[in-house]
């Protein structure tokens, strides 16, 4: 029953990451990524993670594919300015799968260790103390380092953001060169 | 152990009556509180026709809103434009998941061991409310892209803005909170406050979550994003009939739930006052049933409270100019709750 | 709590990397590559919380944070990027994006 569960959420995984990538509308494309996420959050459940499901859930679905929706709600683009010659090549589709059946394949003979149901974790395993006592204790420089590059990225983001006055007066020109 | 039957029962219980409640009850109730009380404030009655005191007038309107013709408006994207009022639902009902309205309990005896009054027992239940009420923002980008009406976009592009934006404050205000209590089991921060309530320590982190929670909520006096003098109505111009009511609805129920987390966190939960517990009274909560009843009203009668202040707050205050929303959130809330964060931790380590 | 091997959760990770990758090589406009990105990104995060699972372990968790926090960072820029592109050229096709080309 639970096996089937999990077939079930990694098949659609997989078809919403296909359509993730490959819808035309970059909309779309983030519609379909939200599912993603959520489906992923629950394998995360299922493998019994579930401070990290609700961190996938926060974090990407929360901020970050809202990011995104907004931008394209922002620039509001017509369909002709997103297309662009993007075709997908039936044969070298085929020759893909066909090359990661063969890894997959490989990987299966050489390891059949790897086939095994993996052991019950410990109690505390997905618990928000277990990671964050690994997380401060063993990792403390490193999230330093991560806190501060969220910071770099804040201050980057405004930087680029930023229309500086000069640079609109130089569009300004362009534009009037152009209707005259 | 328990008998796993009844155990099923009691939560099939607990979800009927909680989901009765907030959506058969509070939030009907809550729309006619508002027209009320804006009558009142500004001078004149509100909706009186309807049953006692008007009190029927929603049930009235809900009853309109299901019977209108469902109208789909020329050169909608359609899929989307259905798909939005569904997404704006579902995280206000999710959210009310995880929240507990009572102390733990034996229903006067019927358990062995106390249940908890909560649908899900989930341990990093604050976390699972934040993310909920972030994924709203959703319902309302799309609906406004979805229009395909330059109003409507523009509301949904001020909405995903402002949430964005006031989720980082609010975020940071309960980090404080989950300092001071060791847990984000909301349970256990109701506990942690039986003897000092948060909002003593943790002022400061008050000042900054409420005006957040105004504006995750798009409640006046940020209500930009549906600002009828420059909108029309924002990101629900197009909407009509119960496709507009799932949105009224859905944000009378995030009120109720932005309003019961505030309880939790920052009032103590169902404790009776700061320095008094129910036991010092003589009320048994957890073993009694006149007293666990006792204890989920004074903790309904808070929420109230808070519910009341929106109607209140909606009434008094003009709305904010877009800039000066923006400016708010980042440069006031955001430096006032990282400063906080300091205050707090230097709290727990000297006192 | 479901009995998977981890062979079956790389699998999945595998696949979905791949399709991610496949997605980034063929797409033509920037935000699409952007969101092709955050499915990669997530394939890694499921291959380092099952080898978590596996050696029961949470370094793999921790790093699982240490790639959102990357992965948080690189959309905001990106997304600026795009914004700036927009601005410049009035459309978000990468193949116009040619002027470093010479």
């Amino acid at each position: 029953m639970m096996e089937f569960a999990f077939y079930l959420v990694a098949g659609l995984m997989l078809l919403s990451a296909g359509l993730v990538a490959f819808r035309p509308k970059p909309i779309e494309s983030a519609l379909w990524l939200i599912l993603h996420f959520f489906l992923t959050s629950t394998l995360y459940v299922f493998i019994g993670a579930d401070f990290v499901a609700v961190v996938q859930l926060l974090v990407y679905a929360g901020a970050i594919v809202v990011l995104i929706t907004f931008v394209i709600l922002l620039l509001n683009l017509n369909p002709q300015e997103i297309s662009g010659g993007e075709s997908i090549r039936w044969t070298s589709t085929v020759l893909f799968l066909c090359s990661l059946g063969a890894v997959l394949f490989c990987l299966h003979i050489s390891t059949p260790s790897l086939l095994e149901k993996m052991p019950a974790p410990g109690s505390s395993f997905g618990s928000i103390e277990a990671f964050s006592r690994t997380m401060i204790q063993n990792y403390s420089w490193s999230f330093e380092v991560a806190g501060f590059l969220l910071l770099l990225a804040l201050i980057g983001v405004g930087l680029l953001a930023y229309r500086r006055p000069s640079t609109r007066d130089h569009s300004n020109i362009e534009n009037k060169s152009e209707a005259a | 152990m328990e008998d796993t039957t009844i155990l099923w029962l009691f939560l099939l219980g607990k979800i009927v009556l909680f989901f009765s409640v907030v959506f058969g009850a509070v939030a009907p109730i809550m729309i006619w509180v508002e027209r009320r009380v804006a009558g009142l404030v500004q001078d004149r009655y509100g909706p009186n026709r309807v049953g006692p005191f008007g009190l029927l007038q929603s049930l009235a309107d809900g009853i309109k809103l299901i019977l209108k013709e469902p109208l789909i408006p020329q050169g909608v994207r359609k899929p989307y434009y259905l798909l939005a009022p569904i997404l704006a639902v579902v995280p206000a009902a999710l959210s009310f998941a995880v929240i507990p309205f009572g102390p733990p309990t034996t229903l006067g005896g019927m358990f062995e061991t106390p249940q908890r009054l909560q649908i899900a027992n989930l341990n990093v239940g604050l976390i699972f409310v934040m993310t909920v009420t972030s994924l709203s923002v959703y319902g309302v980008a799309l609906a406004g892209w979805a229009s395909n009406n330059k109003f409507s976009v523009m509301g949904a592009l001020r909405a995903s803005a402002q949430m964005i934006s006031y989720e980082l404050a609010a975020g940071l205000a309960i980090v404080s909170i989950i300092m001071l209590s060791g847990s984000v089991d909301l349970m256990r921060i109701v506990e942690s406050q039986a003897g000092l309530w948060h909002i003593f320590p943790g002022f400061l982190a008050f000042l900054v979550f409420l005006p957040a929670i105004y504006a995750e909520t798009n409640r006046t006096p940020f209500d930009l994003p549906e600002a009828e003098a420059e909108l029309v109505v924002g990101y629900h111009t197009e909407y009509s009939g119960i496709k507009f009511g799932l949105f009224f609805l859905s944000e009378y129920s995030i009120m109720t739930t932005v309003s019961a987390i505030a309880v939790l966190l920052f009032f103590g939960g169902w404790n009776l006052l700061p320095g008094l517990n129910w036991a010092d009274i003589g009320i048994d909560i957890q073993n009694s049933m006149i007293g666990t009843l006792i204890a989920v009203s004074w903790f309904a009668a808070k929420v109230a409270f808070f519910l009341f202040l929106f109607v209140w707050v909606r009434w008094t205050l003009p709305r904010f100019r877009y800039d000066q929303l923006m400016g708010l959130g980042w440069k006031t809330l955001l430096p006032i709750a990282i400063f906080n964060i300091l205050i707090i931790a230097g709290f727990m380590v000297f006192a | 709590m479901v009995d998977v091997s981890i062979a079956q959760l790389l699998f999945v990770s595998f696949a979905i990397f791949s399709i991610g990758a496949g997605g980034f090589l063929i797409r033509k406009n920037a935000i699409s590559l952007l969101i092709c990105l955050e499915l990669m990104l997530n394939a890694v995060n499921i291959a380092f919380v099952s080898f978590s699972r596996l050696h029961n372990n949470e370094s793999g968790t921790v790093l699982y944070f240490f790639v959102i926090t990357v992965a948080a960072c690189e959309t905001a820029v990106g997304l600026a990027i795009v914004l700036n592109l927009f601005r410049l050229k009035k459309n978000i096709r990468i193949q116009e994006a040619n002027a470093l080309r010479g």
